[in-house]
């Protein structure tokens, strides 16, 4: 999200004080994820952008509810219809030079990446290589697009090159005097080195920033790396002691939150009490209500995990989902593994 | 090696400058800290002391010595009280107190009051003497907060003074208008009598909340001594049912602005902790403006903001509950104020509708929404429209649009805040059905399919354009043989693939984009051709022999060309139009075809 000074006083003289206190909570209801809160009134800020002609403030506040959606509620299929609209309005005349724009192309990639992160990893990848040479270290778009494409390289199977393109990226900020950590974020590159399963340099790095989290969000994700890479290394307790419970995850990481929380309680690390099991159907149900379709399939197998042994009706359920919506996927090979691998559980069980 | 237990140490001189520069936001807290300090020494007398006495807080100063002298007739300190209360940061004797009796007019709680003093101040006396020990009197006097002296001194009335020599960048606070101001904001509905320099009047006032009736003119008038800038249009007072409950009042202010102008001054047992914690109002209530004041609420240590436990949940709750059942009752019993506050606030209502159910269900049937015949509520919309409801979000309104306007059927605007979000919640309540012009489901709606023969489904083929194919249905009025509808979708399919939109948006970023329109099921049509089987003409065009056609044919597909709207039709295509049409009426009016 990128905002100057000048533009923010220029609008401030335009309509008055109002607007600054409305773009600070804005602000403030991003970071806290109060999600319908922003939405309902970010749409009257809209209706005053187009109301007054300010362009930008229009493709801004745009861009502000799609983070919401996309970013936070992490909407697929459904924000899809304003995902492609603000990217058509972001390309007119009198929008395609305001820094906005970039905003917009990053929102359609990460509306795409909602649905189908592997499946649409390569399209993804070059709209991000076409913007990505757009923004200096200084915007604070360097670090959506840094994030971004790391992660796209990821999907791609690519992360020896997401770590290598991350060590470049943080040179280029610490080369222009500012912060690696502040403006790309804390925990990039131990999500690159869970992803390339190198579990002693992400328990290596997490326990680095211990003292460095602020926000509920960073807590929750924190917890749940830093569990997880206690857990690949053994030390099951201790990773029990991490993992959040259901009430403390936050919107942003409920995804591998509900895929680890399955594999802990199958390896007896945690018990899946009710509530845990509840939070893994409900964001099964929820990503699946939105049209993201891969986090959906990632739910519904977790879920299928969770209850194979305790809930039959339940985990018929879940397999059942899983199976439809694979078929929505582009790239359906890793989720089909874990079908596989839950079924051959199941029936391994059953025959003994 | 054996672990080693180490006592944690403190940088005394560091931690003071540190609370100091950072625990309160304006030095104007020492008043309030100081008074309040004086407030809860009283209380103490009252509670452990067996005489009477009468209760007072006086505050002088002195401008050219920068002295500021709180004198109060409370409790009084002994030495050993002065060493363990006064001199220890964080050793407040009110919070034993308020522990060991529940107090309700209690306030301090940290033991840092006092801590302003040392922080404001280059030098501090305090001369005290305790109810228990009338006969002695002590003096305590500290020169930059890290030691202290005690000294033994003749008694004086029970009772303590408090005299901080204020830094020189302080000292602006003791000129008269700005002591009295600061002190009146924060401490004038404290319970017991304060006096500033001679005057014999108390600065204290009871607010209309602490008295047994409450008129609602008077707490307008005081919401708008509150509130100059914006007047008070209508109040719904807060009372107290129990102990936890909040009492105060919440006002509708009298000026609609843009931006969120919720306002909450809170007290806690009669301070003023929060000049505007927001928070406690429901998001929704943008016009409203409001004081509360709370014996539950705990301030956060620098007393400038409030702890958000499960009291404030509580309270926040309670504010919104007692907001909400007070604009009903404003709205069912109070017809003239209601109108004022729906014209003045109709769009913020509509958001309150949408955000919360009780209010929608009570007063959701009065609000408005702007519609292309005015503003209308609901119950009009539906009695107007045939009880459907139709709103449009586009910009620009298509053909359908236009046909609702010939009919006076009214069409909400939906690009305007939260309309479309309150006629979904008022739909889902009442049961009716909303239409939404420009979208693939509304047009079916409004535009259903009809069957026919085979025969005239041939002969309506005939008006076929390469980008719209006919569709039978029915509509009013009759005399409309046809109507033109843009595929809105299709339309921005269109636009992504325009050379204007093209050539700015990436490649990457326009596959993407495209791979989204591929995937909606439409037809390549960019326009939907309805036909009207009610319109006479047509119903004679469907019968009439093939070469009795001609002419008609022409004339409707210069109809389509001219009610495609103006997004489609380009200068020379309608040019070309309404000079085919002319050539058609011309060739209709020559005297041969007359006599055929």
């Amino acid at each position: 999200m990128s905002m100057d000074s000048k533009w923010l006083l220029d609008l401030v003289e335009r309509h008055g004080r109002w607007i600054l206190e409305e773009l600070e909570y804005f602000h403030n209801a991003i970071r806290d994820d109060r999600v319908d809160e922003v939405l309902e009134r970010a749409a009257r800020l809209f209706s005053f952008a187009v109301e007054h002609h300010e362009t930008r403030l229009e493709l801004f506040v745009r861009h502000w509810s799609l983070q919401m959606r996309v970013g936070v509620r992490q909407e697929g299929v459904s924000a899809l219809s304003e995902a492609v609209e603000l990217a058509a309005r972001a390309s007119a005349v009198d929008a395609f030079d305001l820094p906005e724009s970039i905003c917009a192309a990053h929102d359609l990639c990460a509306c795409y990446g909602n649905i189908d992160s592997v499946g649409y990893a390569r399209e993804r990848l070059a709209v991000i290589d076409e913007i990505v040479d757009r923004v200096s270290p200084a915007s604070s778009c360097f670090s959506c697009v840094t994030r971004a494409r790391c992660h796209i390289l990821t999907d791609l199977d690519r992360t020896d090159e997401a770590l290598e393109y991350l060590t470049r990226r943080e040179q280029t900020v610490r080369a222009a005097g500012l912060s690696a950590t502040k403006v790309i974020g804390r925990f990039t590159r131990a999500r690159l080195l869970a992803a390339a399963e190198r579990w002693q340099e992400v328990y290596a790095e997490l326990r680095g920033t211990v003292a460095e989290r602020t926000s509920r969000r960073e807590e929750s994700e924190f917890r749940r790396m830093y569990a997880e890479a206690l857990f690949r290394l053994g030390r099951k307790d201790e990773a029990a002691f991490e993992f959040p419970g259901p009430e403390d995850v936050s919107p942003l990481d409920v995804s591998a939150w509900a895929t680890l929380a399955a594999e802990l309680a199958v390896a007896g690390v945690i018990v899946a009490t009710e509530a845990v099991r509840a939070k893994v159907k409900s964001i099964a149900e929820q990503f699946e209500r939105h049209g993201a379709t891969r986090p959906a399939v990632d739910g519904w197998l977790a879920y299928a995990e969770i209850c194979r042994d305790v809930d039959p009706p339940e985990y018929d359920l879940a397999l059942a989902k899983s199976m439809e919506l694979i078929g929505q996927l582009r790239a359906p090979r890793k989720p089909l593994e874990t079908l596989r691998r839950i079924r051959l559980h199941r029936l391994l069980r059953l025959s003994t | 090696m054996a672990s080693e237990l180490i006592q944690t140490r403190v940088d005394f001189a560091a931690l003071l400058s540190v609370l100091g520069s950072n625990l309160y936001s304006t030095p104007t807290v020492v008043f309030r800290e100081l008074i309040q300090n004086a407030h809860d020494s009283i209380v103490r007398r009252m509670l452990e002391a067996d005489a009477d006495f009468r209760p007072s807080i006086q505050i002088a100063s002195d401008r050219d010595e920068g002295v500021l002298e709180i004198t109060d007739t409370g409790a009084g300190l002994t030495r050993q009280e002065i060493i363990d209360y006064l001199a220890t940061i964080g050793g407040g004797y009110t919070r034993q107190l308020r522990a060991s009796t529940r107090h309700a007019e209690l306030i301090g709680q940290f033991g840092l009051g006092f801590l302003t003093a040392l922080v404001a101040g280059e030098r501090v006396v305090v001369t005290t003497t305790s109810f228990q020990e009338p006969d002695a009197g002590w003096r305590f006097v500290s020169r930059g907060g890290q030691t202290f002296h005690v000294d033994a001194v003749p008694a004086r009335p029970i009772g303590t003074t408090v005299a901080v020599k204020l830094k020189p960048e302080f000292r602006g606070l003791l000129e008269p208008p700005e002591l009295n101001r600061v002190v009146r904001r924060y401490c004038s509905l404290l319970h017991y009598p304060i006096h500033i320099g001679d005057s014999r009047t108390p600065i204290n006032r009871t607010p209309p909340w602490r008295r047994e009736t409450v008129d609602t003119a008077e707490l307008i008038s005081f919401a708008s001594e509150l509130e100059a800038d914006n007047e008070a249009i209508a109040a719904v007072p807060l009372q107290a049912t129990s102990a936890e409950d909040p009492q105060g009042i919440l006002w509708i202010q009298g000026h609609p602005r843009h931006g969120d102008n919720r306002s909450l001054a809170v007290y806690v047992r009669g301070m003023l902790v929060a000049e505007n914690h927001r928070d406690l109002l429901p998001s929704w209530a943008s016009f409203v403006s409001g004081v509360i004041e709370s014996s539950v609420l705990t301030p956060t240590a620098s007393r400038e903001d409030l702890v958000r436990d499960a009291s404030w949940k509580t309270t926040a709750r309670t504010v919104t509950q007692r907001l909400v059942s007070g604009l009903v009752e404003i709205a069912r019993e109070n017809g003239p104020t209601w109108r004022t506050v729906r014209v003045r606030h109709n769009q913020s209502l509509r958001v309150a509708c949408v955000e919360n159910r009780e209010l929608c269900d009570a007063i959701g049937e009065m609000i408005t929404v702007t519609t292309s015949e005015g503003e209308l509520d609901v119950a009009s919309l539906l009695r107007k429209s045939g009880g459907k409801v139709y709103v449009s979000r586009a910009p620009r309104g298509g053909f359908e649009e236009v046909l609702c306007r010939a009919m006076r059927v009214p069409v909400a605007v939906g690009t305007l805040v939260a309309t479309v979000s309150f006629l979904q919640a008022q739909a889902a309540r009442l049961g009716f059905q909303i239409v939404e012009l420009g979208t693939a489901d509304g047009t079916r709606t409004m535009f259903p399919s009809r069957a026919l023969s085979s025969d005239e489904s041939r002969v309506l083929a005939e008006l076929a354009t390469k980008d719209a194919q006919p569709i039978p249905t029915e509509f009013e009025p009759a005399s409309l043989p046809m109507v033109v509808v843009v595929d809105r979708e299709a339309e921005l399919e269109r636009r992504l693939a325009e050379d204007e939109v093209d050539l700015r948006m990436s490649g990457a970023l326009r596959g993407l984009a495209r791979n989204w329109t591929r995937h909606l099921e439409i037809s390549t049509a960019q326009r939907y051709l309805y036909v009207n089987l009610r319109s006479p003409a047509i119903q004679m065009f469907l019968r009439a022999p093939r070469e009795r056609r001609g002419p008609a044919e022409r004339l409707f597909r210069l109809m389509v060309d001219l009610t495609a709207g103006a997004e489609l039709a380009s200068h020379e295509s309608f040019a070309a139009a309404l000079e085919e049409m002319n050539d058609v009426i011309c060739g209709l009016l020559q005297p041969s075809s007359v006599h055929e």
